[in-house]
Protein backbone atom coordinates (compact mmCIF):
# COMPACT_ATOMS: atom_id res chain seq x y z
CA UNK A 1 0.00 0.00 0.00
CA UNK A 2 2.42 2.34 1.29
CA UNK A 3 4.77 1.50 -1.31
CA UNK A 4 2.23 2.32 -3.92
CA UNK A 5 1.39 5.36 -2.83
CA UNK A 6 5.24 6.29 -3.19
CA UNK A 7 5.46 5.09 -6.66
CA UNK A 8 2.31 7.23 -7.66
CA UNK A 9 3.76 10.37 -6.13
CA UNK A 10 7.09 9.88 -7.66
CA UNK A 11 5.22 9.22 -11.12
CA UNK A 12 3.15 12.45 -10.31
CA UNK A 13 6.58 14.33 -9.45
CA UNK A 14 8.01 13.02 -12.37
CA UNK A 15 4.94 14.03 -14.66
CA UNK A 16 5.06 17.91 -12.63
CA UNK A 17 8.20 18.67 -13.88
CA UNK A 18 6.48 18.59 -17.56
CA UNK A 19 5.17 22.66 -18.80
CA UNK A 20 2.04 21.59 -17.92
CA UNK A 21 2.40 21.81 -14.49
CA UNK A 22 -0.18 18.62 -14.03
CA UNK A 23 -0.29 15.39 -15.76
CA UNK A 24 -3.15 14.23 -17.08
CA UNK A 25 -5.32 11.72 -15.15
CA UNK A 26 -7.01 9.59 -17.13
CA UNK A 27 -10.46 8.56 -15.78
CA UNK A 28 -13.17 6.31 -16.18
CA UNK A 29 -16.90 7.33 -15.34
CA UNK A 30 -18.65 4.23 -13.53
CA UNK A 31 -22.16 4.13 -14.33
CA UNK A 32 -23.81 1.33 -12.96
CA UNK A 33 -27.57 1.30 -13.96
CA UNK A 34 -30.82 -1.30 -12.80
CA UNK A 35 -33.78 -0.06 -14.25
CA UNK A 36 -33.03 3.74 -15.12
CA UNK A 37 -34.19 3.19 -18.63
CA UNK A 38 -35.80 6.52 -17.84
CA UNK A 39 -32.55 8.32 -16.65
CA UNK A 40 -30.04 6.90 -18.45
CA UNK A 41 -30.36 9.12 -21.92
CA UNK A 42 -30.40 12.34 -19.93
CA UNK A 43 -27.10 11.11 -17.89
CA UNK A 44 -25.08 9.62 -20.45
CA UNK A 45 -26.07 12.47 -23.34
CA UNK A 46 -24.61 15.16 -20.76
CA UNK A 47 -21.40 13.23 -20.38
CA UNK A 48 -20.51 12.41 -23.94
CA UNK A 49 -21.59 15.85 -24.91
CA UNK A 50 -20.55 18.32 -22.45
CA UNK A 51 -17.54 16.24 -20.58
CA UNK A 52 -16.04 14.24 -23.55
CA UNK A 53 -12.53 14.51 -21.60
CA UNK A 54 -13.50 11.79 -19.50
CA UNK A 55 -13.97 8.16 -20.46
CA UNK A 56 -17.42 6.63 -19.19
CA UNK A 57 -19.04 2.81 -19.04
CA UNK A 58 -22.43 2.13 -18.21
CA UNK A 59 -23.24 -1.20 -16.25
CA UNK A 60 -26.07 -2.84 -17.03
CA UNK A 61 -27.03 -4.86 -14.07
CA UNK A 62 -29.65 -6.83 -15.33
CA UNK A 63 -32.02 -4.49 -15.63
CA UNK A 64 -35.82 -5.84 -16.18
CA UNK A 65 -36.52 -2.50 -18.25
CA UNK A 66 -34.90 -1.39 -21.84
CA UNK A 67 -31.85 -0.04 -20.18
CA UNK A 68 -30.04 -2.40 -22.26
CA UNK A 69 -31.73 -1.65 -25.66
CA UNK A 70 -31.60 1.96 -25.12
CA UNK A 71 -27.91 2.23 -24.63
CA UNK A 72 -27.38 -0.49 -27.51
CA UNK A 73 -29.76 2.25 -29.96
CA UNK A 74 -27.55 5.06 -28.79
CA UNK A 75 -24.31 3.07 -29.27
CA UNK A 76 -23.36 3.80 -25.33
CA UNK A 77 -20.11 2.12 -23.81
CA UNK A 78 -22.16 -0.40 -22.08
CA UNK A 79 -21.27 -3.55 -20.43
CA UNK A 80 -24.29 -5.47 -20.26
CA UNK A 81 -24.27 -7.71 -16.98
CA UNK A 82 -26.06 -10.93 -17.71
CA UNK A 83 -27.38 -11.17 -14.10
CA UNK A 84 -28.36 -8.87 -11.73
CA UNK A 85 -25.03 -8.59 -9.17
CA UNK A 86 -26.69 -5.68 -6.98
CA UNK A 87 -24.80 -2.10 -6.85
CA UNK A 88 -21.52 -3.48 -5.94
CA UNK A 89 -21.12 -5.85 -7.90
CA UNK A 90 -21.92 -3.84 -11.07
CA UNK A 91 -19.69 -1.02 -9.44
CA UNK A 92 -17.20 -3.79 -9.23
CA UNK A 93 -17.49 -4.58 -13.05
CA UNK A 94 -16.47 -1.19 -13.75
CA UNK A 95 -13.65 -0.57 -11.10
CA UNK A 96 -12.51 -4.32 -12.82
CA UNK A 97 -12.53 -2.97 -16.51
CA UNK A 98 -10.58 0.38 -15.39
CA UNK A 99 -8.19 -1.57 -13.50
CA UNK A 100 -7.65 -3.73 -16.48
CA UNK A 101 -7.23 -0.83 -18.98
CA UNK A 102 -4.84 1.37 -17.04
CA UNK A 103 -7.25 4.28 -15.79
CA UNK A 104 -5.33 6.64 -12.93
CA UNK A 105 -8.92 6.98 -11.37
CA UNK A 106 -13.04 5.76 -11.61
CA UNK A 107 -15.27 7.63 -10.56
CA UNK A 108 -18.44 5.88 -9.08
CA UNK A 109 -21.16 7.88 -10.60
CA UNK A 110 -25.04 7.23 -10.15
CA UNK A 111 -27.34 6.87 -13.27
CA UNK A 112 -30.33 8.42 -11.83
CA UNK A 113 -29.26 12.21 -12.19
CA UNK A 114 -28.10 12.59 -8.73
CA UNK A 115 -24.83 13.92 -9.52
CA UNK A 116 -23.51 16.60 -11.36
CA UNK A 117 -20.54 15.97 -13.87
CA UNK A 118 -19.72 19.91 -13.28
CA UNK A 119 -17.79 18.52 -9.83
CA UNK A 120 -15.89 16.08 -11.70
CA UNK A 121 -13.13 18.44 -12.26
CA UNK A 122 -12.89 19.60 -9.40
CA UNK A 123 -12.60 16.35 -7.60
CA UNK A 124 -9.41 15.10 -9.73
CA UNK A 125 -7.81 18.62 -9.30
CA UNK A 126 -8.34 17.44 -5.49
CA UNK A 127 -7.28 14.30 -5.95
CA UNK A 128 -3.74 15.59 -7.61
CA UNK A 129 -3.04 18.36 -5.70
CA UNK A 130 -3.72 16.59 -2.27
CA UNK A 131 -2.34 13.36 -3.27
CA UNK A 132 -5.93 11.38 -2.24
CA UNK A 133 -5.94 8.07 -2.60
CA UNK A 134 -10.29 9.12 -2.58
CA UNK A 135 -12.44 11.93 -3.08
CA UNK A 136 -15.55 11.91 -1.80
CA UNK A 137 -18.11 14.21 -3.69
CA UNK A 138 -19.79 15.79 -0.44
CA UNK A 139 -22.97 17.51 0.16
CA UNK A 140 -22.22 18.93 3.27
CA UNK A 141 -18.13 19.49 3.49
CA UNK A 142 -18.77 23.39 3.74
CA UNK A 143 -22.47 23.14 3.75
CA UNK A 144 -24.11 21.73 6.99
CA UNK A 145 -26.06 18.87 6.99
CA UNK A 146 -29.80 19.25 7.36
CA UNK A 147 -31.58 17.49 10.34
CA UNK A 148 -34.34 14.67 9.81
CA UNK A 149 -34.65 10.58 10.15
CA UNK A 150 -32.93 10.90 6.56
CA UNK A 151 -29.98 11.86 7.88
CA UNK A 152 -29.86 10.05 11.40
CA UNK A 153 -28.20 7.05 9.59
CA UNK A 154 -25.38 9.62 7.60
CA UNK A 155 -25.03 11.06 11.12
CA UNK A 156 -24.43 7.71 12.90
CA UNK A 157 -21.98 6.66 10.19
CA UNK A 158 -20.00 9.66 10.29
CA UNK A 159 -19.22 9.17 13.96
CA UNK A 160 -19.24 5.58 14.41
CA UNK A 161 -16.07 6.65 11.14
CA UNK A 162 -14.49 8.81 13.34
CA UNK A 163 -14.26 6.95 16.00
CA UNK A 164 -12.86 3.58 14.82
CA UNK A 165 -10.82 5.03 11.41
CA UNK A 166 -9.78 8.24 13.48
CA UNK A 167 -11.16 11.04 11.02
CA UNK A 168 -14.65 11.82 10.74
CA UNK A 169 -16.08 12.12 7.06
CA UNK A 170 -18.57 14.43 6.57
CA UNK A 171 -20.64 13.04 3.72
CA UNK A 172 -20.11 9.27 4.24
CA UNK A 173 -23.02 7.80 2.37
CA UNK A 174 -22.56 10.22 -0.79
CA UNK A 175 -22.64 7.39 -4.13
CA UNK A 176 -20.15 10.16 -5.81
CA UNK A 177 -16.41 9.01 -5.41
CA UNK A 178 -13.22 9.16 -7.04
CA UNK A 179 -11.15 5.90 -6.87
CA UNK A 180 -7.18 6.51 -7.26
CA UNK A 181 -5.36 3.79 -8.59
CA UNK A 182 -3.30 3.40 -5.62
CA UNK A 183 -6.56 1.99 -3.95
CA UNK A 184 -8.35 0.49 -7.69
CA UNK A 185 -6.74 -2.97 -7.17
CA UNK A 186 -7.87 -3.53 -3.98
CA UNK A 187 -11.63 -2.47 -5.36
CA UNK A 188 -11.26 -4.80 -8.00
CA UNK A 189 -10.38 -7.59 -6.61
CA UNK A 190 -11.10 -7.85 -2.68
CA UNK A 191 -13.85 -9.42 -1.30
CA UNK A 192 -15.89 -6.97 0.77
CA UNK A 193 -15.01 -4.16 -0.94
CA UNK A 194 -18.11 -2.74 -2.16
CA UNK A 195 -18.67 1.13 -3.19
CA UNK A 196 -19.51 1.73 0.52
CA UNK A 197 -19.15 3.98 3.34
CA UNK A 198 -17.40 1.24 5.31
CA UNK A 199 -14.60 0.05 2.60
CA UNK A 200 -14.15 3.79 2.48
CA UNK A 201 -13.88 4.10 6.57
CA UNK A 202 -11.30 0.53 6.42
CA UNK A 203 -8.51 1.87 3.76
CA UNK A 204 -8.62 4.61 5.83
CA UNK A 205 -8.22 3.10 8.96
CA UNK A 206 -5.16 1.25 6.83
CA UNK A 207 -3.19 4.73 5.75
CA UNK A 208 -5.18 5.97 2.71
CA UNK A 209 -6.15 9.37 2.29
CA UNK A 210 -10.07 10.43 1.68
CA UNK A 211 -10.43 13.62 0.95
CA UNK A 212 -13.96 15.68 0.68
CA UNK A 213 -14.88 17.88 -1.92
CA UNK A 214 -18.05 19.89 -1.71
CA UNK A 215 -20.85 19.29 -4.37
CA UNK A 216 -24.54 20.13 -4.89
CA UNK A 217 -27.06 16.71 -5.79
CA UNK A 218 -30.16 16.89 -7.61
CA UNK A 219 -33.21 15.13 -6.57
CA UNK A 220 -33.98 11.59 -8.19
CA UNK A 221 -36.32 13.00 -11.22
CA UNK A 222 -37.45 9.31 -12.15
CA UNK A 223 -37.79 5.89 -11.24
CA UNK A 224 -37.73 4.79 -7.66
CA UNK A 225 -35.27 4.57 -4.87
CA UNK A 226 -34.89 1.38 -3.12
CA UNK A 227 -34.27 3.09 0.15
CA UNK A 228 -36.92 1.56 2.02
CA UNK A 229 -37.58 0.85 6.05
CA UNK A 230 -36.45 -2.91 5.56
CA UNK A 231 -33.45 -2.19 3.13
CA UNK A 232 -32.22 1.01 5.16
CA UNK A 233 -32.79 -1.16 8.72
CA UNK A 234 -30.64 -3.67 6.52
CA UNK A 235 -27.48 -1.17 5.53
CA UNK A 236 -27.40 0.24 8.81
CA UNK A 237 -26.90 -3.25 10.66
CA UNK A 238 -24.49 -4.52 8.05
CA UNK A 239 -22.30 -0.90 7.91
CA UNK A 240 -21.98 -1.00 11.66
CA UNK A 241 -21.07 -4.26 11.75
CA UNK A 242 -18.27 -3.94 9.04
CA UNK A 243 -17.06 -1.00 11.17
CA UNK A 244 -17.51 -1.10 14.56
CA UNK A 245 -16.85 -5.46 14.84
CA UNK A 246 -14.46 -5.97 11.92
CA UNK A 247 -13.02 -3.29 10.45
CA UNK A 248 -9.47 -4.21 13.26
CA UNK A 249 -9.97 -8.22 12.25
CA UNK A 250 -9.41 -7.54 8.23
CA UNK A 251 -6.86 -8.59 6.88
CA UNK A 252 -4.77 -6.58 4.34
CA UNK A 253 -4.42 -7.25 0.78
CA UNK A 254 -5.75 -10.84 1.42
CA UNK B 1 -31.92 -44.51 26.20
CA UNK B 2 -35.63 -45.79 25.50
CA UNK B 3 -35.98 -48.80 22.94
CA UNK B 4 -37.97 -45.68 20.90
CA UNK B 5 -35.26 -43.43 20.92
CA UNK B 6 -33.21 -46.45 20.00
CA UNK B 7 -35.57 -47.08 17.02
CA UNK B 8 -35.40 -43.49 15.59
CA UNK B 9 -31.55 -43.49 16.13
CA UNK B 10 -31.83 -46.68 13.22
CA UNK B 11 -34.37 -45.53 11.36
CA UNK B 12 -32.49 -41.86 10.65
CA UNK B 13 -29.35 -43.58 10.11
CA UNK B 14 -31.27 -45.75 7.16
CA UNK B 15 -33.06 -42.98 5.94
CA UNK B 16 -29.97 -41.30 4.98
CA UNK B 17 -27.97 -43.84 3.71
CA UNK B 18 -30.96 -44.39 1.19
CA UNK B 19 -31.49 -40.89 0.12
CA UNK B 20 -27.27 -40.51 -0.13
CA UNK B 21 -27.67 -43.33 -2.45
CA UNK B 22 -30.36 -42.16 -4.21
CA UNK B 23 -28.68 -38.81 -4.94
CA UNK B 24 -25.81 -40.40 -6.22
CA UNK B 25 -27.86 -42.74 -8.15
CA UNK B 26 -29.41 -39.95 -10.13
CA UNK B 27 -26.66 -38.09 -10.39
CA UNK B 28 -27.52 -35.20 -8.15
CA UNK B 29 -24.60 -34.85 -5.57
CA UNK B 30 -21.27 -35.08 -5.44
CA UNK B 31 -19.58 -38.09 -3.86
CA UNK B 32 -17.59 -35.46 -1.78
CA UNK B 33 -20.66 -34.31 -0.35
CA UNK B 34 -21.89 -37.65 0.42
CA UNK B 35 -19.16 -38.31 3.22
CA UNK B 36 -20.98 -35.81 5.79
CA UNK B 37 -24.20 -37.94 5.53
CA UNK B 38 -22.41 -41.41 5.43
CA UNK B 39 -20.61 -40.00 8.31
CA UNK B 40 -23.93 -39.37 10.78
CA UNK B 41 -24.97 -42.54 9.38
CA UNK B 42 -22.47 -44.04 10.60
CA UNK B 43 -22.73 -42.41 14.27
CA UNK B 44 -26.30 -42.44 14.32
CA UNK B 45 -26.09 -46.60 13.85
CA UNK B 46 -23.55 -46.95 16.20
CA UNK B 47 -25.59 -45.26 18.96
CA UNK B 48 -28.26 -46.79 18.23
CA UNK B 49 -26.83 -50.60 18.09
CA UNK B 50 -24.87 -49.35 21.19
CA UNK B 51 -26.38 -46.71 23.68
CA UNK B 52 -23.86 -47.91 25.89
CA UNK B 53 -21.28 -45.06 24.11
CA UNK B 54 -24.23 -42.36 25.01
CA UNK B 55 -24.26 -43.52 28.58
CA UNK B 56 -20.48 -43.29 28.79
CA UNK B 57 -20.12 -40.25 27.24
CA UNK B 58 -23.23 -38.53 29.17
CA UNK B 59 -20.94 -39.84 32.23
CA UNK B 60 -17.66 -38.44 31.19
CA UNK B 61 -19.18 -34.88 30.46
CA UNK B 62 -21.14 -35.05 33.56
CA UNK B 63 -24.46 -34.83 31.75
CA UNK B 64 -27.66 -36.27 33.65
CA UNK B 65 -29.12 -38.14 30.73
CA UNK B 66 -27.84 -40.03 28.44
CA UNK B 67 -30.62 -38.91 26.18
CA UNK B 68 -29.13 -35.08 26.76
CA UNK B 69 -25.86 -35.79 25.22
CA UNK B 70 -27.01 -37.02 22.09
CA UNK B 71 -29.57 -33.97 21.54
CA UNK B 72 -26.66 -31.83 22.29
CA UNK B 73 -24.59 -33.63 19.77
CA UNK B 74 -26.17 -33.41 17.19
CA UNK B 75 -27.44 -29.62 17.78
CA UNK B 76 -23.51 -29.49 17.74
CA UNK B 77 -22.94 -30.68 14.32
CA UNK B 78 -26.17 -29.51 12.62
CA UNK B 79 -25.18 -25.34 13.63
CA UNK B 80 -21.78 -26.28 12.58
CA UNK B 81 -22.85 -27.81 9.05
CA UNK B 82 -24.99 -25.01 8.41
CA UNK B 83 -22.42 -22.12 9.34
CA UNK B 84 -19.65 -24.34 6.89
CA UNK B 85 -22.70 -24.12 4.06
CA UNK B 86 -23.09 -20.56 5.14
CA UNK B 87 -19.55 -19.48 4.03
CA UNK B 88 -19.67 -21.71 1.07
CA UNK B 89 -22.69 -20.26 0.22
CA UNK B 90 -20.72 -16.76 0.36
CA UNK B 91 -17.47 -18.22 -1.91
CA UNK B 92 -20.09 -19.45 -4.64
CA UNK B 93 -21.87 -16.15 -4.44
CA UNK B 94 -18.41 -14.09 -5.22
CA UNK B 95 -17.52 -17.03 -7.72
CA UNK B 96 -20.70 -16.28 -9.64
CA UNK B 97 -20.01 -12.62 -9.48
CA UNK B 98 -16.52 -12.34 -10.62
CA UNK B 99 -17.76 -15.01 -13.32
CA UNK B 100 -20.53 -12.69 -13.98
CA UNK B 101 -18.52 -9.74 -14.71
CA UNK B 102 -15.60 -11.05 -17.02
CA UNK B 103 -18.39 -12.33 -18.74
CA UNK B 104 -19.72 -9.01 -18.99
CA UNK B 105 -16.17 -7.80 -19.78
CA UNK B 106 -14.94 -10.06 -22.47
CA UNK B 107 -18.37 -9.45 -24.32
CA UNK B 108 -17.98 -5.70 -24.49
CA UNK B 109 -13.96 -5.92 -25.42
CA UNK B 110 -15.02 -8.28 -28.19
CA UNK B 111 -17.56 -5.54 -29.12
CA UNK B 112 -15.52 -2.73 -28.85
CA UNK B 113 -12.81 -5.10 -31.48
CA UNK B 114 -16.15 -5.78 -33.56
CA UNK B 115 -16.81 -1.73 -33.58
CA UNK B 116 -13.29 -1.08 -34.80
CA UNK B 117 -12.73 -3.23 -37.49
CA UNK B 118 -15.37 -2.30 -39.03
CA UNK B 119 -14.47 1.39 -39.06
CA UNK B 120 -11.33 0.56 -40.43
Amino acid sequence: MLYLICLLQLYQDNGSTKETGEIEMKVLIIIPAYNEAENIVRVVDDLIKNYSQYDYVVINDGSKDDTAKICREHHYNLIDLPINLGLAGAFQTGVKYGYQNGYDAVLQYDGDGQHQAVYIEKMIAAMQEQNADIVIGSRFWEKKKPGGLRMLGARILKYTIKFTAGKAIADPTSGMRLINKSVLKDFATQMNHGPEPDTVAYLMRNGAKVVEVQVEMKERIAGESYLNLKNSILYMSRMLVSIILFQGFRKRGK
Amino acid sequence: MTLGLRIILLVIALFSCAFVIRKIRKSQMRIEDTLFWLAIAVGTLALGIFPQIAFWCAKLLGIQSPVNFVYLVFIFILLFKVFILTVQVSQLQERIKNLTQNIAIYRYKNEQEDGDEKIE
